[in-house]
């Protein structure tokens, strides 16, 4: 049980981090700041939810609740952010990439 | 292979590509084009460090970072709550221009 529960947490660690570094490459490469919000929205929150789950499985002095705090703070925190660049943007009407072109 | 070798294999992983992460959000908080993108670079650099945090706490096999988790997640959204209302406030005729079209 100890063994299984050793691995599971080695595998959320890689996970986690191979999705924040998606994000990462997504903030870099992405054309414009509503394509940069929506890779740091999405991405980094299922990466960040996957090395605290890890954090969860791999030491056994931590609380569970406090785990699952923590995943409860950074599900609202970090979508909220990203929302709060979009919106900056939509109110000052900045520039955004389509298919076609700058609109 | 025992299991402390894949958690030592799984943590210099973690630790080589959450700096790179921070690399990421350091690039785009120097060369973005308008404010709001070094803002982006600002809140990916917050959340790769309590990424960082989770990692060495993993290794250090300490529950002691927990809130430190907590607490620098908290800074970073305050942060960003506070720029947005910086940044949403009517701008002055003849004021600062945040760049926002995305010159240069």
């Amino acid at each position: 049980m100890m063994i299984l529960m050793h691995v599971i947490g080695a595998l959320c660690v890689v996970t986690g981090c191979f999705f924040m570094l998606v994000a990462g490459v997504g903030i870099i490469k992405f054309p414009d700041a509503y394509c940069r919000a929506h890779a740091l929205g999405k991405a980094m929150t299922l990466g960040i939810i996957f090395l605290l789950l890890a954090l969860g499985f791999l030491v056994e002095s931590v609380a569970w609740w406090k785990v699952a705090l923590g995943i409860g703070f950074q599900l609202v925190t970090i979508p909220v952010a990203s929302h709060l660049f979009c919106l900056a943007a939509y109110r000052r009407k900045m520039r955004r990439w389509t298919a076609k072109g700058w609109v | 292979m025992s299991i402390n070798t894949l958690i030592e294999i799984a943590y210099y992983f973690g630790l080589a590509l959450m700096f790179s992460v921070l690399v990421c959000g350091c690039w785009r908080l120097t060369r973005g084009p308008t404010t709001l993108d070094r803002l982006l670079g600002l809140d990916t650099f917050t959340v790769s460090i309590v990424g960082l945090v989770a990692v060495y706490s993993i290794r250090a096999n300490t529950a002691e970072y927990v809130e430190l988790i907590l607490i620098v997640t908290a800074l970073g959204f305050f942060t960003t709550v506070c720029f947005y209302y910086y940044l949403s406030q009517p701008r002055k005729k003849g004021g600062e221009d945040f760049n926002l079209e995305g010159k240069s």
